[in-house]
């Protein structure tokens, strides 16, 4: 079997670059098949970057969240596979799908020193936070997303990637495409998408994911939000949260307030429209419109495919036969075996006819040179792909079985308690999607020392923001109110008078120390 | 040496097509140009080489016949490992007695670093070390190189038709020849290149025979292997290093291994043998009359009449440079020949393949371990996935074909996921099972069990220039050293380090600049100047670490928790020379699975003239810039092993100015700490630090020395003594380090208290029954078969201690025995550790359940104390050389700096807020809702 890396395989190292919204998809591969005698590297810099590596032949493959974007004559702007554009030293390339997911929003928000978990917000609102025109956690139209329930006194700190990313162009699409008079004045008159989303006021550019999320989690981050691919929010530590570090539930336009796990990306995606013409040099890219506004309950908007792209010239300056198999067996991982584990680590699988249609580009390498030896796998048998289900094969199972939001997540109900929103994110067991996240009270595992409470919006209501803990060290709010104490169901009632009472020892431990404060000597600096 | 810097480093080529030339975010301007290597320190081959030889070389000059003794060396070469070696992994190699190296380039490896003179060249070469004769003979056409200049010599005139390896005694009259190795025909892409006064070609071999010219040229005009690059991409390493050895004659590198697995034209693998080949450069044995050229042709004939320097001349060149002295400007495109320095040639590393250089070599014998490579990248069944802790990988990497193997088995796939959401998912069950080293404070709430699977630990790695210029290979780090680094307590900038609004101090002078300054740090390892932690700016300022939540951090900071100079200190106590924790740190709770960036100061003035800040409105604070973690642990391996500092500090160019990485820091300037896997440590060569065991109890007394600590490396030693003082905790059912027993009982002296048990987290109630079978397949073979230490499929690599009994931890595995049965029989039983489980007997009681927790029932270690090195001595008798020029950008007068909070007053606030808290609970209690809203 092709796939097999036998002892008759020529193989070389391939490296790629691109994607830090696919980043952790990439490296789960690549962590995969070295045990399987690939050797394969990425440097996540960002979607451009990665096509930028690929047109200059600094690469093996990039890896984006778009397509090229082409060459404008008018600004002299290249973004081609041509090095001397528009029809000079051009890399011949195929492109792939090869992961889907969601761009999850992830904030900070603390009342009385705790984080707030469950907030909601409708896609006009993310519209005005990015764009500056909404400026605080307390205004009414979030309080107006949350049912009434009024956010504290805080000033909105949005975050935005300084690479150049395809999480930027993705969110800026939507924004573009569903509230043009929201982003066009924002973005100079244009309502074009962006790789580069422009920072402005109280925004801040941080570089990469990582950088995204160091901000927000950090102590400086209260108020905070940005926008990130779900598996870095997801993976953050946020004892007694669910599901990783709050990320906030996005209206659709069903009105239900939804979080992008693997089902509900899915079901969202259903409804992207694929170029399937095989001559188009867009083929396999998608267009996202009919995801913004898919009317299933279920769907959540931001959802998306990212993209490999790979080298198919028969005469490619970098690729070699054992590059070529290096790089047809790694895909061949990535789309088959691959696409069974990332579902529970925050992407959604590809459905089995786009895995198919990546599957068949891979031919372009044997096409470029026939010792390269191709699999023919038949995706829906071997694959164990939790997106096939007998029949359909253009179907999706986890569309087909996502279950449906609670119904205190719709608008004008609820909030619902606790991160409900978060639905499931494990992968199917027995046909079923697994029983949602439920958390009891006591429950084991996250119960260590040393993290910080939370609260929900529902407690939130009266709660001056003054007493916000989050410059003073983790004990204050562990001390006095660990997660431990706030059920999942709780009255707001009583959540109010537990974040009032979290305040006032968090108000201690600033208040005492500023009272003794400057009683202490001062000495002369060593150095 | 020169820290390797090879071609392969991944972030280096991005990092400069993102930003072309990143500016500094800091106002303090800093020379970052490469220092020359100094003299080295005196340097003792490594005791427990695998390979240890020594030879005495010498170069002559055959004056009338008779050879006169130029330059003489007895050098000793030593290598740390060299049986059942894997790809890419990295071996040490050291020598001592060699020429000193001058003209010292950046780069060692690749088309740069042949030109050194005097290096000692290291190569991997296919056959066998042992073979006078056959196809296992080792030639230089069977050596590695990545670059045609490293195989290709051509004079365009310079040397008249007679560069120095034509005028070499030892070699044959044929290989004297005007043309030397030419492919016949020559490529028609060559035969430009090929009219030249004289040339020598030496051809590469490949394992299935194919002969590869190479040829001048970049790329080479004629065909090269698919391995080879000429670029100075992100291609295939160059493994190949021309060393560089100190002007007292000792040198060492690190080297990396390459199987078929990564270079299949060289072909080296567990059937296939290669060595490598150690070749301590010492000039052309010359011939200055050229009897020995070949007879006949009158363009053999040495010219008799010329203006020096002659050809003769030129072959008995000690070299252009002084030993250790740097060359600014290496012809980059490799062809000596072609530049100016005629007089360097002749001690050249090109010049390796010529025969005075060949004939002194060392071929050191190595074996491979079976390639890895060997699992199905599909299977029809389904895959047994199990979720979290990337410390497992190294194991699973090698056990997965041990599965996938054996057509009754299973595929094996390990999902890396930070190891708090795994575990949160499988007790939601959301997934099957989890790899975790972080056991819950109480039991899960429905059956799950925590099967012990393998015994590994972190890794404080680093990589630090010492004074002579070498890599630093050993460093003693205390708790509170490691406390001062996370808590963003060195100021790292000197505005932040001077701004007396935020800093809070209860002595009111200035915290060190960043670790190097600490007069802590300089009291354990002394010697370390302050100008490399200067120049390597943030990345001595921190330590980097994994964003997302870890069980290595979980760990880490335990250890620090219960060390009570770092306790202390962490709750306000300054430190013997005065030094406070960042006040947004004060008091924090440990252990914590997630380091939290508390620090909130922003440098004003500093902000407001950076291109990067001035204009926004909410700049983030400038330490957590500095500490900047990362989600990828295995970026941060690879970021430890080229260090590249991820710290947040530099500007981008262009338009509009973003905040981005610093990048790979300057070689000769590396400073960089960062935390990461004992097995990622041992496959990547990286140096580990020893941890501060016992001793430390300096609340108020400076001291000087390490004297009294004892410092722990990570040894099997060291871990067996930590597996044996693993407690059972009864109530969470899992094994745990009591880390305050580590700091006082005899046994945790010796314990490294860096030490993981990995374990796998699997419900034993409500798996399908074909799945549940599998787990227990997993976690048998797991407790028994899968502790055998070595590098071959379903064994435990270095990095991993073996679960087993004469290692005293029968307990661990008898445990995972049992839970095996109780997850394959899914019988929701979950085994109480410690309680006398059923199954195979062992030499070890299991311990008790007495809840206390507070005693170790270990036994003493068996082993003489390898793993502990007693207190420090200095790794090196060079002088501390700080110099207050080099210094001087970080530092700023001493200023005033306000008081801060009174730390003896915290215990008091934190009662009170417990008090609070716990009214605030029982109130919660009482009125608990029914109903929810």
């Amino acid at each position: 079997m092709a796939a097999t890396t036998s002892s008759t395989e020529v193989l070389a190292q391939i490296n790629g670059s691109g994607s830090t919204w696919a980043q952790p998809a990439i490296e789960q591969w690549i962590n995969d098949t070295t045990a399987q005698g690939l050797q394969v590297s990425f440097n996540g810099q960002g979607s451009a970057q990665g096509r930028t590596d690929f047109r200059n032949d600094t690469t093996d493959f990039g890896v984006s969240d778009i397509g090229f974007q082409g060459f404008n004559p008018q600004d002299g702007s290249n973004d081609s596979a041509c090095q001397n554009p528009p029809n000079g030293n051009c890399r011949a390339f195929a492109y792939l799908p090869i992961v889907a997911g969601g761009t999850a929003f992830p904030y900070q928000i603390r009342v009385g020193g705790n984080l707030v978990e469950n907030l909601r917000l409708s896609g006009e609102t993310i519209a005005k936070i990015f764009t500056n025109q909404i400026r605080n956690w307390d205004d009414p139209e979030i309080t107006r997303d949350n049912n009434g329930h009024r956010l504290p006194d805080l000033p909105i700190i949005p975050v935005m990637d300084s690479e150049g990313s395809g999480a930027s162009f993705q969110f800026s699409a939507y924004l573009g495409r569903e509230f043009p008079s929201i982003w066009k004045p924002f973005n100079q008159g244009s309502d074009a998408a962006t790789e580069f989303f422009p920072r402005q006021g109280s925004a801040i550019a941080e570089a990469g994911s990582d950088g995204i999320m160091n901000f927000i989690t950090s102590a400086a981050g209260n108020g905070a939000i940005g926008y990130d691919q779900y598996s870095y929010p997801k993976g953050e530590n946020c004892p007694g949260c669910t599901s990783g570090w709050p990320v906030a539930l996005l209206q659709n336009k069903a009105g239900f307030f939804v979080a992008p796990t693997q089902y509900n990306v899915a079901v969202a995606l259903t409804k992207a429209v694929i170029n399937m013409n095989k001559s188009s040099p867009n083929y396999l890219l998608q267009t996202l419109n009919n995801v913004y506004t898919d009317p299933d309950k279920r769907a959540y908007a931001l959802s998306s495919y990212s993209y490999m792209i790979i080298p198919t010239g028969a005469n490619d300056p970098t690729m070699s036969q054992g590059k070529r198999q290096t790089l047809a067996n790694y895909i061949d991982w990535a789309i088959c075996g691959g696409q069974a584990e990332i579902g529970p680590t925050g992407y959604s699988p590809l459905p089995v006819n786009l895995a198919q249609a990546s599957f068949a580009q891979m031919d372009k390498l044997h096409a470029a040179d026939h010792a390269v030896q191709i699999s023919n796998l038949n995706v829906a048998k071997q694959c164990h792909n939790p997106t096939f289900f007998a029949g359909h094969p253009d179907g999706n199972l986890l569309a087909q079985i996502a279950p449906p939001p609670p119904s205190c997540d719709k608008a004008g109900v609820g909030p619902c308690p606790g991160e409900t929103g978060v639905t499931s994110t494990g992968n199917p067991l027995k046909g079923k999607a697994p029983p949602p996240a439920a958390r009891a009270p006591g429950s084991g595992s996250k119960t260590k020392a040393g993290h910080h409470g939370k609260v929900l919006v529902g407690a939130a209501v009266s709660v001056s923001a003054s007493a916000s803990a989050a410059a003073a060290p983790g004990s204050a709010n562990d001390t006095a109110a660990d997660s431990k104490t706030i059920p999942s169901a709780q009255d707001a009632g009583e959540g109010v008078a537990l974040a009032v009472i979290a305040g006032l020892g968090a108000l201690l431990l600033i208040a005492i120390p500023a009272v003794v404060a400057g009683r202490r000597q001062q000495r002369r600096a060593v150095r | 040496m020169t820290p390797k810097r090879s071609a392969r480093n991944r972030r280096l080529a991005s990092v400069v097509l993102v930003a072309a030339v990143p500016v500094l975010l800091g106002v303090t301007g800093v020379a970052a140009s490469a220092s020359p290597v100094p003299a080295a320190s005196p340097q003792a081959a490594a005791p427990n080489a695998a390979f240890t030889k020594t030879e005495t070389l010498t170069r002559t000059n055959l004056v009338n016949g008779v050879n006169q003794v130029v330059d003489s060396n007895t050098v000793s070469v030593s290598v740390n490992q060299t049986q059942d070696l894997r790809n890419r992994q990295v071996i040490d190699v050291s020598w001592t007695g060699a020429h000193p190296t001058g003209g010292i380039v950046p780069q060692d490896t690749g088309p740069f670093g042949g030109e050194q003179e005097y290096p000692v060249v290291l190569m991997m070469c296919r056959g066998s070390a042992s073979a006078t004769s056959g196809k296992n003979l080792i030639t230089p056409e069977t050596c590695w190189t990545e670059t045609s200049p490293e195989r290709i010599q051509q004079d365009p005139g310079t040397f008249l038709g007679f560069p120095p390896y034509r005028l070499d005694e030892h070699a044959s009259a044929a290989d004297r020849a005007q043309n030397v190795g030419l492919p016949n025909p020559v490529p028609a892409n060559c035969k430009p290149f090929t009219v030249v006064a004289a040339q020598h070609w030496v051809p590469f071999i490949a394992a299935n025979g194919t002969v590869y010219p190479y040829g001048p040229g970049t790329p080479p005009c004629g065909s090269a292997p698919p391995e080879a690059t000429n670029s100075e991409s992100t291609e295939q390493p160059s493994n190949t290093t021309y060393g560089v050895t100190g002007t007292n004659g000792d040198g060492s590198s690190r080297f990396d291994i390459t199987t078929a697995e990564t270079n299949a034209s060289l072909g080296c693998s567990d059937t296939v043998a290669c060595s490598l080949v150690v070749i301590p450069i010492m000039g052309i044995s010359c011939d200055p009359a050229g009897s020995g050229l070949p007879p006949g042709n009158p363009a053999d004939l040495l010219p008799t009449s010329m203006t020096p320097p002659t050809p003769s001349d030129l072959c008995e060149s000690t070299g252009h440079f002084k030993a250790g002295a740097p060359d600014l400007s290496p012809s980059q495109n490799g062809n000596p020949g072609f530049g100016a320095l005629q007089d360097s040639l002749a001690v050249q590393g090109y010049l390796w393949w010529s025969a005075s250089n060949w004939r002194n070599r060392i071929q050191v014998p190595l074996t491979f371990a079976q390639p890895s490579n060997i699992c199905s990248l599909e299977s029809t069944s389904a895959p047994l996935q199990i979720f979290g802790s990337y410390y497992l990988l190294g194991a699973t990497q090698q056990w997965a074909p041990h599965f996938c193997l054996n057509k009754k088995l299973f595929a094996l796939t390990h999902v890396i996921q930070p190891e708090p959401e795994a575990q949160s998912e499988v007790e939601q069950r959301s997934i099957d099972a989890a790899f975790e080293a972080e056991p819950p404070s109480s039991a899960f709430t429905s059956p799950i069990v925590q099967a012990p699977t393998a015994v590994s630990g972190f890794a404080i790695v680093f990589d630090i220039v010492t004074a002579d210029g070498q890599q630093l290979t050993s460093l003693h780090l205390d708790a509170r050293l490691l406390a001062k680094l996370l808590t963003e307590s060195y100021p790292e900038d000197t505005d932040t380090q001077a701004d007396p609004a935020d800093r809070n101090r209860t002595t009111g002078q200035m915290n060190p600049l960043d670790i190097a300054f600490d007069p802590e740090f300089q009291a354990l390892n002394p010697g370390i100047p302050t100008s490399i932690a200067t120049q390597a700016l943030a990345s001595s300022a921190t330590l980097l670490v994994q964003s997302a939540g870890s069980s290595a951090m979980w760990a880490l900071t335990s250890y620090i928790n219960a060390d009570p100079e770092a306790r202390a200190w962490l709750n306000g106590q300054p430190d013997p020379w005065g030094m406070v924790v960042n006040v947004n740190y004060k008091g924090i709770q440990l252990p914590v699975s997630q380091w939290p960036l508390l620090d909130t100061y922003v440098p004003k003035a500093f902000y407001t003239a950076s291109p990067c800040f001035s204009t926004v409105q909410n700049p983030p604070p400038w330490l957590n810039q500095v500490a900047s973690p990362i989600d990828s642990l295995s970026t941060l391996s690879l970021d430890m092993q080229f260090d590249v500092s991820d710290s947040v500090v530099s500007c981008s160019g262009g338009t509009v100015p973003a905040p981005v990485p610093f990048g790979p820091e300057s070689p000769g300037a590396t400073f960089i700490l960062g935390l990461t896997s004992l097995s990622d440590a041992d496959e990547f060569g990286l140096p580990v630090a020893s941890l501060e065991s016992q001793g430390g109890s300096t609340l108020d007394t400076q001291f000087t020395t390490g004297a009294g600590r004892t410092f722990v490396a990570p040894t099997d030693a060291s871990l067996r003594s930590a597996v044996a003082m693993m407690q059972p905790d009864t109530g969470a059912g899992s094994w745990d380090l009591p880390y305050s027993a580590l700091r006082t009982g005899a046994a945790g002296k010796e314990a490294y208290p860096g030490t993981l048990l990995i374990s796998t987290d699997v419900p034993t109630t409500g798996l399908k029954k074909s799945v549940a079978q599998d787990y227990g397949e997993f976690l048998s073979f797991a407790a028994g078969p899968g502790q055998r230490a070595g590098n071959g499929n379903g064994e435990v690599p270095a990095g991993y201690l073996p679960m087993t009994a004469a290692n005293g931890a029968g307990k661990l595995a008898d445990y995972t025995k049992v839970a095996a049965a109780d997850v394959t029989a899914q019988n929701g039983k979950v085994p109480t550790p410690g309680q006398g489980l059923p199954g195979p007997a062992t030499s070890h009681s299991p311990g008790t359940s007495s809840g206390s927790g507070g005693s170790s029932a270990s036994q003493p270690s068996s082993s003489a104390s390898g793993g502990t090195s007693g207190s420090p001595a200095p790794s090196t008798s060079a002088p501390v050389t700080t110099s207050p020029g080099q210094a001087a950008p970080k530092l700023v007068p001493t200023a005033l700096v306000r008081s801060a909070i009174a730390g003896d007053l915290l215990p008091l606030v934190l009662l009170v807020a417990l008090v609070i808290a716990t009214i605030g609970f029982a109130f919660w209690q009482l009125r608990r809702p029914t109903v929810p809203k």
